[in-house]
């Protein structure tokens, strides 16, 4: 059974995630659920500890090669991954119940629980594939389950519609450059298979074969992706869609879809084209960080402009991937690692950071800014969880974001791009902008009329707030544990395809 | 060889002006049966480059189901697309003609079609259309190493065997890799189909009645906002209905004062979320 | 919609045609082997002849005819299908969806495909959840749009 964890990792989702659908009413479909994402988490540690034990392991579907049926290879880099979606799965699913059953019509919560073990089915899915069109199949799964969860609304807004139709375009252009990109490397190198792409590439690459298709695959690629992390000029679906969507369900998304789609990008350019393509043969590191460095600018000054605290936390969310991907488009290796360990820190964060919002707004009914004025004597435990999460967002030593940061500064030390390094201190003079004016409204405003009688949120959802929270201070007074995942899995991304060399 | 080419010629042509005609129209309805005639011909595209089972998806998905789907769709929106008041937006008509141009650019490297000399006839190809591919040993399929470059040589070998069981050989090659060689991708597209079925229940589904008393206790736990009105945006106060008043049921008469509580509910809340905030200005970016 | 209900040619036309539509569509989900077709084109032929049902008919016969609950039911049947067959060969000591162990080896065979004929039962079945899934989805979607449209 061990043997089969890599299948289970995502069959187990997507055949609990049917069977969801007959569990009928009540706390049924939240309690199986709750069970089987923590089973999917429980295997993911065993999974990480194997790959990190013993390099990378690869499970092939129906005993074929792994180039004529599917495989799925799991190395340092995809197996840390799928470690921080499935731990954010799963306390998000256990948090999820109370604010679930007040924000969404609790007739069909068996197809709402449905949708999310889909949806955590599909980005644990695009994690882990070894094979270019998997990725593209389990996209599909998880973007069309996703526009479904944000449609919803928070107390079905209708503005989540449109926001959600919004995401509907803008993902779905985005999944169809993928899906060209994989389209065109597939007819040049005959193969889905990411190690035989990778290999195949390499050698055409070399020879200077069919440079225009790849070179136009490689346009493609990057754009589709950028699309679906949201970097900056391509970033309008985002905002609104975890504005109005059920607070559970911001939790999940905003933890765990964009840092999926980073990972697809590294993947991608590092792991098929291979850094000396992606950043040697094409200029697109000037283009990554421009765009990611202005964007981590204008998204910090739209945070600071926000009245919806949840809006505030998008558009940081999207400084954020900012930082992310010029981590990675450094192109070298203290880039990389910040990048790594930024997905994690940052999924706690901002996952801890929204699940408590999540609990404002169960109590409060709204999370405008004029509902937390006041709040850190009615909600002591969320107002602490969401203001030590705030310091995470700025990078304040001691936390979590402050790691990732530290490392894409070494790295832009070590590229000797003195203008990234500014960036970097500007972003997090505006984090602690519209951090604090947040934090100024929750401990020294006025409490409002309506909410003089809130109270603490229930047990639950604060202590899965905490989880969140807590792991990311640990993560940054103990840093080493994950620095060195996040490192080895640099290594083999800059090493090409995961170390199976 | 050329006759095939004239074909392709002439179909290509009428799915261009298909294409466009249905860019142009303005009335929904024609538009619907635009498209089916588009499934229709791009079938007999299909079929002249002999994918036959992509014809034959495109005609009945493309021609028939999604035809009426529309349709279905058609009743709720009206027939009439609303004038733009910019009928040419230049920025889109650039970004598009720079994808298209960039997607022939590429072709410009590609094999010819059908070229036996292609990396997709030549890599893979010849041991997926003998069905000779065969199997790993379960035992080797642990690491790495030993599937991305042991598996080829040894594969078949270990246990003596270079053809695919299918009971003799399945004749649609095209099922033989849809539904064993890459099973594992078709179970998600399956999966795919029914998150569309599930998630058009979750959003469309009329309330039941216990979920409509729900909603009337739940507004005493609503907050009772200040509701302010001046800057409410009548576009996302028109968007389509999610709720329908479950009228349609004739039970009596106490269900449709239930449902009419439940909707006087649902537009309070909604006047409630349409109160004015600075959110709203990411529209605008 | 109303007005179909009254049309006698359509009703006799469409009683005569829709069990042909329903033979063809199972014709096409088995027949994938050999021919053109499979799973996904016979479900939606299958799902054809219960939309022309409701349309001719109208909805409260084709909830009659099927019930929406039982519909939606076999469309999460269909995926349990398909990866229940996955699971099964996982179960039987092979790898997920390695169909050679769907039939149990042979006593004293090691290697259970060499016994044949698992392979096409497995593809058998697979293709058989897609065309339940496919069709029950379709309906599911037809349903769903034309709820609105009489409320």
């Amino acid at each position: 059974m061990i043997d089969s964890i890599p299948a289970l990792m995502v069959v187990l989702p997507l055949m609990a995630g049917v069977i969801t659908v007959f569990t009928g009413k009540g706390d049924k479909p939240w309690a199986w659920a709750t069970a089987i994402t923590g089973i999917v988490f429980a295997m993911s540690i065993a999974l990480l500890a194997e790959v990190t034990a013993h390099g990378p392991v690869t499970y092939n579907f129906g005993n074929w090669p792994s180039q004529y049926g599917i495989a799925y290879t799991i190395d340092a880099m995809n197996g840390f991954v799928l470690f921080v979606v499935s731990l954010i799965a799963a306390v998000t699913t256990y948090y999820s119940r109370l604010s679930v059953k007040d924000e969404i019509p609790n007739d069909r919560l068996h197809i709402f629980y449905a949708l999310w073990l889909l949806t955590i089915c599909g980005l644990l899915g695009i994690t882990i594939t070894g094979d270019t069109f998997n990725v593209y199949v389990l996209l599909e799964i998880s973007s069309l389950t996703l526009y479904a969860l944000i449609a919803m609304g928070y107390r079905r807004d209708r503005r989540a519609l449109t926001a959600s139709l919004r995401y509907v375009i803008l993902g779905s252009v985005g999944a169809s450059f993928l899906l060209l990109g994989i389209g065109y490397l597939m007819m040049i190198t005959g193969t889905l298979n990411m190690v035989d792409m990778h290999d195949r590439l390499q050698v055409l690459i070399h020879n200077d074969e069919y440079s225009r298709t790849i070179m136009v695959a490689y346009a493609f690629l990057l754009v589709g992706l950028s699309l679906k992390l949201a970097l900056f000029p391509l970033h309008m679906w985002l905002p609104n869609a975890y504005t109005y969507a059920p607070s559970a369900v911001t939790g999940l998304v905003a933890a765990t879809a964009t840092k999926v789609a980073v990972y697809m990008t590294i993947r991608f350019l590092f792991g098929i084209f291979g850094r000396d393509f992606s950043f040697g043969a094409v200029e697109s590191s000037d283009v990554l960080l421009t765009c990611a460095g202005l964007g981590v600018l204008y998204t910090g000054i739209q945070a600071a402009r926000q009245n919806n605290v949840k809006s505030v936390l998008a558009w940081s969310s999207l400084g954020q991937i900012g930082y992310i991907v010029i981590g990675f488009s450094l192109n070298n290796e203290n880039g990389l690692t910040g990048s790594v360990v930024h997905i994690l820190n940052h999924a706690l964060i901002k996952g801890g950071m929204f699940l408590a919002l999540g609990c404002v707004a169960y109590r409060l009914g709204g999370t405008r800014l004029t509902h937390l004025k006041g709040l850190g004597r009615k909600m002591p435990w969320t107002m602490a969880a969401f203001t030590a999460g705030g310091l995470g967002l700025i990078g304040f030593p001691l936390t979590g974001g402050f790691i990732g940061k530290w490392y894409i500064g070494l790295g832009a030390l070590d590229a000797g791009n003195w203008l990234i390094l500014v960036v970097i201190m500007l972003g997090s003079l505006l984090a602690v902008i519209y951090v604090f004016r947040v934090v100024y409204a929750i401990y020294f405003g006025e409490a409002e009329p309506d909410s003089v009688h809130a109270t603490e949120a229930p047990a639950s959802m604060v202590v899965c707030t905490w989880i969140l929270i807590g792991m990311s201070l640990v993560c940054g007074l103990w840093s080493e544990w994950s620095v060195d995942l996040a490192a080895n899995a640099a290594k083999a991304m800059l090493a090409g395809f995961g170390g199976a060399h | 060889m050329l006759n095939l080419l004239v074909i392709d010629g002439v179909l290509l042509f009428l799915v261009t002006i298909t294409a466009l005609a249905v860019i142009e129209m303005r009335n929904l309805f024609a538009v619907t049966m635009l498209t089916g005639v588009y499934s229709l011909l791009m079938a007999a595209v299909w079929t002249n480059m002999h994918a036959v089972d992509v014809a034959f998806t495109e005609a009945a998905v493309g021609a028939g189901i999604s035809t009426i789907l529309i349709l279905g769709t058609l009743v709720h929106v009206g027939v009439k697309e609303r004038r733009r008041e910019k009928s040419l937006n230049l920025s889109a008509l650039l970004i598009v003609t720079l994808t298209g141009g960039a997607l022939i650019y590429g072709t410009l490297d590609m094999p010819a079609f059908g070229d036996p000399e292609a990396p997709v006839q030549t890599h893979r190809f010849q041991k997926l259309f003998d069905q000779n591919v065969g199997k790993v040993p379960v035992t080797d399929t642990h690491h790495v190493e030993a599937v991305a470059h042991g598996a080829e040589q040894h594969g078949g070998e270990q246990h003596g065997a270079h053809e695919d069981e299918f009971h003799g050989h399945v004749y649609n090659t095209v099922t033989s890799l849809l539904a064993d060689y890459r099973s594992f991708d078709t179970m998600f597209e399956t999966a795919v189909i029914l998150s569309a079925g599930l998630s058009m229940i979750m959003l469309l589904r009329r309330r039941s009645d216990e979920e409509i008393e729900a909603a009337t206790q739940r507004t005493e736990r609503v907050d009772p906002d200040t509701i302010k009105t001046e800057r409410m945006d009548p576009k996302t106060t028109q968007t389509v209905r999610v709720d329908s008043p479950p009228g349609s049921d004739s039970s009596g008469a106490d269900k449709k004062l239930a449902a009419e509580i439940a909707e006087a509910v649902d537009s309070a809340e909604q006047i409630q979320h349409d109160a004015p905030e600075e959110t709203d200005k990411g529209d605008q970016v | 919609m109303k007005n179909m209900e009254d049309q006698v040619v359509l009703r006799v036309f469409s009683k005569i045609m829709i069990p042909f539509i329903i033979i063809f569509g199972f014709y096409v989900i088995t027949h994938g082997e050999l021919g053109p077709g499979g799973g996904f084109q016979g479900g939606v032929i299958l799902a054809s002849a219960f939309i022309l049902y409701g349309l001719v008919f109208g909805k409260d016969q084709l909830a009659e005819a099927a019930p929406p609950r039982v519909v939606e039911g076999l469309a999460a049947f269909g995926v349990l299908l398909y990866s229940g067959v996955g699971a099964w060969c996982l179960l039987a000591g092979g790898n997920f969806l390695d169909y050679s162990y769907i039939i149990p080896p042979a006593e004293g065979a090691v290697i259970p495909h060499l016994d044949g004929g698992a392979e096409i039962w497995g593809m058998i079945l697979v293709e058989y959840g897609v065309g339940i899934t496919v069709c029950t989805v379709m309906i599911t979607v037809y349903n769903m749009i034309t709820e609105e449209a009489e409320a």
